[in-house]
């Protein structure tokens, strides 16, 4: 009880925070100095996720290694941060080299208040996780969360569109699922996020698309520097990671072997990281061609570039003797494709629907297989088909879109043989927890649904719902989530995300952290 | 160990040296700006001459009985022209034969049917030739504009305020082909692209729409969305659907040809004589350098709208008024079933003429041709919700000399903010 009031505080103190935006009086947006040619803009977002369920939760104590019980208070997830961007357009320089130039800027100060209220809860563990920069290299720091968010220059000569900097580029045509879309990894401290922008951690990129054709465009990818996913729960210091499952929405499988090397095996398990240098061979290197050809779009797509996450290997190569473990990614070639039509034959039952869809084969990719869990190199391929549409136009003022996707993996091939101790070609999936219940098989599926709908004049109101269902896990992830815009300065959204499933499934591991969330979003400039 | 600092000077390193030969490789290419356009071997006389007969009827225009006014008859029909402050200035200066400009023989499509003959113009053929034509003109290359659109609640104050960037090019008039692909695309008849630079909220959405010349298909419609970066092809969009952050219908702004849901009828002429009280032929909602062409004094045609039966649609009847010698609709209303007037739509032009209307470049030469028009101020008056809304061209344009490939997901990914920015894509 002591521990829900607290949560109940914090969330006052976060409509403390919305009122006192939401009382500010501003004049526009954005503001252009055309003088100088930039245009500025400043933007407040904050968010809090407060806990549904009232549960205790089991951790692992490193120190002593050995696993209790605690609450886990009820703020999940509680962040404040100002969005400053900048654009501009040098007209003199532009003159002076012959094609237009552009640059941009974003900056984005952040303050995490989730732990901080400490003493209970997951704010026992503070001095874990209340910043990154307490806990992990002020490099790495900038690397998932960085200050300087994006910062880029855009070259125009002709038939040329060059973008040199940190930058955020999106392949695909899924929604949610990252089979081709994978030149950016993720900051998952809150996985739930759907704003892209905001959780895609940007890379330094040259990304140079030389329009070939009317219709036609290639696309040029180099990527420098390697930064995998960002896994609340995955920071090491002095070879020992600091956090086994304290964290909210640390996944199951990264609780477990956070859990191994920290001794819950009886014994500690050093831990070393090996990143990738910037040396040219080991650049990201990325292609595209896009095309429009009649009604159908589509993409070809090649990636030359290192698994989205680092990889746990033993020192001996099998977990079954293992003294040491070694972190960093294997190299991956993902080939592949996407492509969108909309029917217009005339016919009004399917005139409007457009089909989606993206596949792609990567091999290089790495699975952990079996009981011990070894890391296999596999080759897999992805695909995934959609259909959206527009429905209950004739009954409704504002129609409700409607979006379906069906998304499948299959593993072709293991490149590498496995003593997996059991189970094999299976493979853990991200809730493993040490039970079969958390494996995936050679396949694995899943569907998600997305349907929206707008109210009110100028559409101020927005209503969605998104589902996501694992048919082999059977489990489900809900969120349904309403924005209203206040004034065009002033956004406020309330929000569900409501887990259900079995411990060790993807989704269903988070049934204790189901919430509710409140967003603002205040336009200062 | 991590060697991340030391790496990410390198990468730096790296990358600049790959933006001075970039830089380096294409320093010969000059920023070319100018006042390119297609001249037109019509000269339209400065005081343009006011057709005798339309529509079967004598029309005349003669000075008033005060300075700034002017009696217009058209058969048994007459009104009094007055001059308007938000009027274009040289619509101020010749009165209602201003519009007659259109009505010079030899002007290209939509004005190359003769003024005698425009009445024979059929039902099907009216919506195309006066509001497709008008906002997007088949006799330039390419047009642009920024465009802010304000929604008022019904106690008259601002409910919210955005801004767009517009680019388009119409292919029926045998412009603008160097953005089409090859000539298998002669089934498309314009290309639309669009930005918002606000709200804050919405800043960076933008989509490109390409509409058939088969008024069966559906427009094509391309949405680009910051928050995951990414284009999506948007399902099919409903005509009579509103258009997404506005009070604006897709009738109004994207599907402007005949739609095969509805009937169309012509039910008679008359002597354009808008009321000053309707929204945009007076002042309010518009700022004073918002100067527009007003209609009035014009023949319009009168086109009823009706769905077809069994076709469920927002209104029950529309009337649109078509003026001949301009070939625009100025003005239409929506009826519901018992008759009630629910909504009314107004739509004045911007000319060459106007003072803010651009060649090349959003600060180019004003010297396109006068009768050159862009699609100017549009307002909604939404007579049961009580909401109105108004937008206008505040800065915009002829034929940029823009890529031929400007019309792709690349330039709605860069998120240009200004027009400057987004016509060199």
């Amino acid at each position: 009880m002591r521990e829900r009031c607290r949560g109940v505080l914090s969330v006052g103190v976060f409509l403390l925070v919305a009122l006192l935006l939401l009382s500010s009086r501003v004049t526009q947006a954005c503001q252009t100095f055309d003088e100088l040619g930039i245009t500025t803009c400043i933007t407040l977002y904050s968010s809090a996720y407060v806990n549904l369920p009232d549960k205790r939760r089991t951790v692992f104590d490193a120190q002593s290694e050995t696993f209790y019980n605690r609450h886990p208070d009820n703020l999940l997830f509680q962040n404040n941060e100002a969005l400053v961007v900048l654009d501009g357009n040098p007209q003199k320089l532009s003159e002076m080299i012959g094609f237009p130039v552009h640059w941009h800027l974003e900056i984005r100060p952040h303050y995490d208040s989730t732990y901080d209220a400490t003493g209970f809860g997951q704010g026992t563990y503070h001095s874990f996780l209340s910043d990154l920069a307490t806990n992990v290299s002020g490099d790495m720091q900038d690397n998932f969360q960085p200050l300087f968010r994006e910062y880029y220059v855009d070259l125009h000569p002709k038939h040329l569109f060059i973008r040199l900097g940190r930058q955020i580029i999106a392949w695909g045509k899924s929604d949610g699922v990252y089979m081709l879309d994978i030149l950016n990894n993720f900051n998952l401290t809150n996985p739930q996020i759907f704003n892209e922008q905001q959780i895609k951690i940007p890379v330094w990129a040259a990304n140079i698309v030389w329009q070939a054709t009317t219709n036609g465009e290639l696309q040029g990818i180099a990527i420098p520097q390697y930064l995998p996913t960002y896994y609340a729960g995955f920071q090491f210091k002095g070879g020992y990671p600091l956090n086994g499952s304290y964290a909210d929405f640390t996944y199951g499988g990264t609780g477990f072997i956070n859990n191994e090397l920290n001794g819950s095996l009886g014994f500690k398990i050093p831990t070393d990281v090996n990143n990738p240098s910037t040396r040219l061979n080991n650049w990201v290197y990325g292609a595209r061609w896009s095309e429009q050809r009649g009604s159908v779009h589509y993409t070809l797509n090649y990636l030359y570039t290192w698994t989205t996450t680092q990889i746990y290997y033993p020192n001996t190569g099998t977990y079954a003797t293992a003294s040491a473990v070694n972190l960093h990614p294997h190299r991956m070639h993902v080939a592949g494709g996407s492509a969108d039509y909309e029917f217009n034959t005339g016919n009004p039952w399917v005139d409007g629907t457009v089909l989606r869809a993206e596949s792609a084969v990567t091999t290089g990719d790495v699975y952990y297989e079996g009981n011990l869990g070894n890391p296999v190199d596999v080759t897999h391929w992805g695909f995934l088909g959609a259909f959206d549409r527009q429905i209950l136009g004739d009954y409704l003022e504002k129609p409700i879109f409607f979006s379906f996707q069906y998304w499948q993996d299959w593993v072709l091939r293991r490149n590498n043989k496995c003593a997996c101790g059991g189970n094999e070609n299976k493979f853990q999936d991200v809730a493993y927890q040490g039970s079969p219940a958390g494996f995936r098989g050679m396949y694995k599926s899943l569907s998600t649904l997305y349907m929206d709908k707008t109210w009110m004049t100028a559409d101020i109101l927005d209503s969605s719902l998104s589902v996501v269902y694992d048919w082999q896990f059977q489990d489900w992830w809900i969120q349904p989530h309403t924005s209203y815009r206040v004034s065009d300065k002033t956004t406020v959204g309330l929000g569900f995300n409501i887990f259900a499933g079995s411990k060790q499934t993807p989704y269903g591991e988070f049934t204790n952290s189901s919430n509710v969330f409140f967003e603002l979003h205040q336009s200062l400039l | 160990m991590i060697k991340v600092g030391a790496n990410r000077r390198k990468s730096l390193a790296l990358l600049i040296a790959i933006a001075t030969a970039v830089a380096g490789l294409f320093l010969s290419i000059k920023l070319t700006e100018g006042a390119a356009f297609a001249q037109s071997t019509v000269q339209v006389p400065d005081v343009p001459i006011v057709p005798k007969m339309i529509a079967g009827k004598p029309y005349s225009v003669t000075p008033g009985g005060s300075p700034g006014t002017w009696t217009v008859k058209w058969g048994d029909q007459s009104m009094v022209w007055k001059t308007q402050p938000w009027m274009e200035d040289r619509q101020q200066k010749l009165g209602p034969a201003y519009i007659a400009q259109w009505a010079t023989p030899g002007l290209p499509l939509p004005f190359e049917i003769p003024i005698e003959k425009r009445d024979q113009l059929t039902a099907d053929q009216l919506p195309d030739r006066c509001l497709t034509y008008s906002y997007y003109g088949p006799y330039y290359d390419n047009g642009w504009d920024i465009a802010p659109i304000v929604v008022h609640l019904p106690n008259g104050s601002i409910r919210t305020s955005s801004e767009t960037l517009e680019f388009y090019s119409v292919f029926t008039g045998g412009n603008g082909k160097q953005y089409l692909a090859s000539s298998n695309e002669t089934n498309v008849m314009r290309k639309y692209l669009w930005e918002l630079t606000a709200p804050e909220e919405l800043r960076g959405e933008g989509g490109i729409t390409t509409l058939f010349t088969d008024p069966k298909l559906i427009p094509e419609d391309l949405l680009y969305l910051p928050t995951v970066r990414r284009t999506r092809r948007l399902a099919g969009a409903i005509a009579k659907q509103y258009f997404p952050g506005s009070i604006y219908r897709y009738e109004d702004v994207s599907y402007t040809g005949v739609l095969p849901q509805l009937d169309y009828k012509i039910i008679g002429y008359k002597l354009f004589d808008p009321s000053e009280k309707l929204r945009g032929f007076n002042s309010e909602g518009y700022p004073a350098t918002a100067k527009r062409i007003s209609g009035a004094g014009d023949v319009v045609a009168i086109l009823e709208v009706t769905p077809k039966p069994g076709v469920s649609w927002w209104y029950a009847k529309r009337i649109e008024y078509c003026g001949l010698m301009a070939m625009c609709t100025y003005y239409t209303e929506e009826y519901d079933a018992s008759g009630k007037l629910i909504r009314y739509y107004t739509h004045l032009p911007m000319s060459a003429a106007q003072g803010n209307i651009h060649v090349g470049t959003p600060t180019g030469p004003t010297n396109a041709p006068n009768w050159w028009v862009l699609w100017g101020a549009a307002s909604i008056v939404d007579l049961d919700g009580g909401f109105i809304s108004d937008g206008w061209i505040e800065n915009g344009g002829f034929n940029a000399k823009t890529s031929a490939s400007i019309f792709s997901p690349t330039t709605l990914s860069a998120q240009p903010m200004t027009l400057v920015d987004w016509l060199t894509h």
